[in-house]
């Protein structure tokens, strides 16, 4: 092998080629980080927009869903009350055709007062407003019950009332769980359980064929196998509250939501 | 020169510790280090007892090349870099063993593979890096292995390019040395960022944090 004296140029030439290599790395740490940091400042502006607007059009339309309940309650109900008053007077006429298409007209709309009440509990759940998310949730489950899924509601201890916004999503994001447990999942059993000790805790659990979070996020919302998370996203979001997401393909699906709720003592 | 040479045991170490918690990319690298150390060894016991331990060297050179382009390859995003860096892995062999056998000789320095070896890895850390760039992702890239794993390369392979084509004795001795460290230095913090990421993201739960 050869020996020689340190080259000055090829020393200059090797301490110019690091410098070089040390600059470029430092111009990307500094430079990088400057750009990005910029970038994902817009992207956070425009996300909370976003939200903003997603906020606004969950208000919007629970405010018109709450319109369109008590329209239905106050006005076309008690019309069709009237309606069925006035059918009385037919009753005591002698003609017995009359009567009888009396009755049959009566029992029809016996059957629209029902159907007006169930539509416009199903938009405004009155046991919600009056007594609470805990008893509306009771009366969720027995109503989704059937022989096919068992949708059983536990309560562990008092449930407090809060904010009517957070009640409202809460119970909406029990129904679409509950929906999505007995028409996507299959399964045959589902508990919905609450508990409130510093927080508020709402388990919905079932045994069915579980699912794919990260998978069914990527779908479009478009598409049934959303499973409407999106939807329950938002209102999640709206709220301020967690979700925790626990599936087990052929095993089923465990969905944990947590809300902070402030002391109503101070 | 012997902390040099023995620098190599610290990312080995770490990525031997480390293995089973590597991403893929990591994982070459791991390996890599692991063919290195026996080379390593054979080398500077070759040197000690004076014998010609420049063969080693290249075939160390095809190793080194192959291994750093597959690391390359697995981190670009775009197909045509990736195609490139297959072909050049594929090229730049034959290049070698063609150098070694007709042109510079078997027991001659090898300094045309080694010179071209330091503009390829050059020429990929700076496509690695302008495809970071473009790509706006990375928002703390001291974070990111594959940063300190190029870092490690560009200085490495900058600083010896020009000594690698006017090979001197004296100053290979000293400034190979250091850079040599400074790639080992580079090559375990990668390791460590790696692992550390991978026990991060396996920890993250799925759904929203309130």
């Amino acid at each position: 092998m050869e020996s020689a004296a340190w080259d000055p140029t090829l020393v200059a030439g090797i301490l110019g080629m690091s410098l070089l290599a040390f600059a470029i790395i430092l111009f990307m740490l500094i430079y990088q980080r400057k750009l990005v940091s910029q970038q994902l400042q817009v992207q956070q502006m425009e996300a909370k927009l976003q939200k903003e607007l997603v906020n606004a059009a969950i208000q919007a339309q629970e405010k018109e869903r709450k319109r369109i309940a008590q329209d239905l309650h106050d006005e076309v109900g008690a019309m069709l009350s009237t309606v069925k008053l006035s059918l009385n007077s037919f009753t005591k006429n002698t003609d017995n055709e009359v009567v009888q298409r009396a009755q049959e007209t009566k029992s029809y709309i016996d059957e629209t007062i029902t159907t007006v009440r169930n539509i416009s509990r199903d938009l405004l759940p009155a046991t919600l407003e009056r007594l609470g998310l805990g008893d509306a949730l009771e009366e969720l489950c027995e109503k989704l019950d059937s022989p096919e899924t068992r949708v059983q509601f536990h309560q562990m201890n008092e449930v407090t009332r809060f904010a009517p916004q957070s009640e409202l999503a809460l119970y909406r994001i029990s129904l679409e769980l509950i929906n999505n447990a007995i028409k996507h999942a299959n399964a045959s059993e589902v508990n919905v359980s609450i508990t409130q000790t510093d927080q508020l805790q709402l388990v919905v659990e079932d045994n069915g064929d579980g699912f794919d979070y990260e998978a069914a996020k990527q779908k479009p919302s478009s598409e049934l196998g959303g499973l409407g998370l999106k939807n329950i996203e938002s209102r999640i979001n709206f709220i301020g509250a967690g979700i925790h997401y626990d599936s087990i393909p052929k095993k089923g699906t465990k969905v944990t939501i947590t809300l902070h709720i402030p002391n109503q003592n101070h | 020169m012997y902390i040099s040479v023995s620098s190599v045991l610290l990312p080995a170490i770490i990525g031997l510790v480390k293995f089973s918690n590597l991403s893929k990319i990591l994982k070459t690298l791991g390996i890599f280090l692991f063919i290195v150390i026996p080379i390593e060894g054979t080398a500077t016991y070759l040197a000690l007892n004076n014998m010609n331990n420049l063969t080693l060297l290249h075939g160390y050179t095809i190793i080194e090349f192959t291994f750093l382009s597959a690391m390359f390859y697995q981190s670009f995003d775009h197909k045509s870099l990736r195609k490139s860096t297959l072909a050049l892995i594929v090229a730049f062999s034959a290049f070698a063993i063609v150098n070694a056998f007709f042109i510079q000789g078997i027991d001659q320095l090898n300094s045309y593979s080694r010179g071209t070896e330091c503009v390829l890895i050059i020429l990929m850390s700076l496509a690695y890096f302008y495809e970071i760039f473009k790509g706006m992702k990375i928002l703390r890239l001291e974070q990111h292995p594959m940063f300190w794993v190029t870092t490690g390369a560009l200085l490495y392979f900058s600083g010896n390019l020009l000594l690698f084509l006017f090979y001197r004795s004296d100053m290979w001795a000293i400034i190979h040395s250091v850079l040599n460290i400074i790639l080992n230095v580079c090559f375990a913090i990668a390791i460590l960022k790696d692992a550390k990421k991978r026990n991060e993201s396996w920890n993250q739960p799925h759904g929203i944090q309130p």
